[in-house]
């Protein structure tokens, strides 16, 4: 299925308080499913840790910081253009003050005016911070999309599913399949793109292992286009009821 | 409708008068209320350069200039008048008005009258609610404390802050929250009112490129200090009941 499919330009963004939960590789894989859709796709990184999405996909992202007010112009000017998809990998160090800066400056309400739909992807893992963190997030920005993710590599966040209730129809969660333990090594060489690794089989990689992975990134990328069906149909419901009112 | 006049003042400067009378006017201007304004830092004007439509430069001090404010009241399109008073010219302005008998015409309930008394951190600055109080016995006296330098006014010590801030009966508190410096530059440089700025607007209406961070903090900004007159019913002012 190619195409575009949601009536506005995504913003979404990955993020948990919480470090190594998939919040990196989610983003990669969001990157790709974009441009291998022929859409033009940015992604913002915020480093946490090397490798970073940056050295993974570096012709398709820059590096974001918030902590001081050039960083915010720099980052926040950026994503209120509605020129491509853009993709956050949100630090945990970071997480507090990109949603700060994101109210204060009322970034949801004038992206959507600007054609822009903003989505948190939100990383649900059954800890206490987390789920204090996506009640805050789900209380502080209603106006944000705010979508739990259930990353099974990591396991244990759907055992918490009433911890991470959904706000309506756009939030249903994503489910994002386990790889074998082992196969992920196979992910991990920077830089790395899964568009690139779809088209040519790569050599250090045993066949089935490859056949694997594609049918896991076939998975992933059938969560991401039920997402886009998702706020697709919402925009619609929204606009016939503005045109019945 | 009576007219009513707001005066912008401190004998201190520095403390954000100005800052304080272009948040009014946008906020007037939001609600639909004529409003003119008077900048007493003759002779270039301070506020003039941000909303040189309203706003006439004038000399608080001289007779001419006085009765270009006060004799006009009644018959101006405007129906509120805000008075921005130079740094020290607080008390010589009051006293103007009490002996041009302003201030009878005020306790007649002829003009409503309001005092915005910008407050800087310092005993100095707070001693002038004292000597101001007595000017404002039938004003709206608003005890405004600037945080817009991120200042503080001995909130931690709370015998000396209710020594000055709870010393006067009718007195009303009113915040203006902190703005980001760059900000706060930002719309200086564009020489616009606040709300162009937030519309990414240029002085002669065309559209602008300024940073939606910037817009985006000051819009907040300017939505919390509308917040605060709000909360103590300034459009009253206009339209009293």
């Amino acid at each position: 299925m190619r195409g575009r499919v949601t009536s506005r330009t995504p913003l979404l963004i990955v993020c948990s308080p919480k470090a190594r939960v998939g919040r990196t590789l989610l983003a990669r894989l969001l990157i790709d499913f974009f441009l291998m859709d022929d859409r033009p796709a940015a992604g913002f990184d915020f480093a946490a840790e090397p490798p970073s999405l940056v050295d993974f996909l570096p012709e398709h992202v820059a590096l974001a910081d918030v902590a001081d007010i050039a960083g915010q112009m720099a980052l926040f000017d950026r994503l209120i253009l509605p020129d491509r998809a853009k993709v956050v990998d949100l630090a945990p160090a970071a997480f507090q003050q990109f949603f700060s800066v994101m109210g204060r400056i009322g970034f949801v309400d004038d992206a959507r005016r600007h054609g822009i739909e903003t989505i948190a992807l939100f990383i649900a893992t059954p800890d206490a911070a987390s789920q204090r963190a996506y009640a805050e997030l789900q209380r502080g920005l209603p106006e944000l999309v705010l979508v739990p993710v259930y990353n099974e590599a990591v396991g244990q966040g759907q055992r918490a599913r009433k911890q991470f209730p959904i706000s309506g129809p756009s939030s249903l969660p994503i489910q994002i399949p386990a790889l074998p333990q082992h196969f992920y090594r196979y992910l991990q060489h920077a830089p790395f793109s899964f568009a690139a690794f779809r088209g040519t089989p790569p050599q250090d990689i045993p066949l089935e292992a490859y056949l694997e992975l594609l049918r896991w990134m076939r998975r992933v990328f059938v969560e991401f286009r039920e997402l886009e069906l998702r706020l697709l149909l919402n925009d619609v419901r929204n606009s016939l009821l503005r045109g019945a009112s | 409708m009576k007219p009513a006049v707001i005066l912008v003042g401190a004998d201190k400067g520095g403390v954000g008068k100005t800052t304080v009378t272009r948040t009014l006017l946008d906020y007037f201007g939001a609600h639909n209320v004529p409003t003119r304004a008077f900048d007493t830092e003759a002779p270039r004007g301070t506020l003039k350069r941000f909303h040189p439509d309203v706003t006439e430069v004038v000399d608080v001090t001289t007779i001419p200039d006085q009765m270009k404010i006060f004799d006009t009241l009644a018959d101006a399109d405007a129906k509120v008048t805000i008075i921005d008073v130079r740094a020290g010219l607080l008390s010589a302005t009051l006293h103007a008005l009490r002996d041009i008998g302003f201030l009878d015409i005020v306790k007649k309930g002829q003009v409503t009258f309001a005092v915005f008394h910008i407050l800087g951190p310092s005993i100095a600055s707070l001693d002038e609610i004292a000597e101001t109080a007595e000017f404002v016995t039938d004003a709206r006296y608003f005890l405004v404390k600037n945080h817009i330098n991120n200042t503080t006014f001995f909130e931690w010590d709370p015998a000396t802050y209710d020594s000055y801030f709870h010393r006067v009966k009718d007195a009303v508190e009113i915040s203006i929250p902190h703005l980001n410096e760059m900000a706060c530059e930002q719309v200086e440089l564009a020489s616009v009112p606040f709300l162009t700025f937030v519309a990414n607007k240029a002085a002669g209406g065309d559209t602008a490129s300024y940073s939606f961070v910037l817009r985006g903090y000051v819009r907040h900004w300017l939505g919390n200090v509308w917040g605060e007159y709000d909360r103590v019913k300034l459009t009253e002012i206009s339209s009293p009941k």
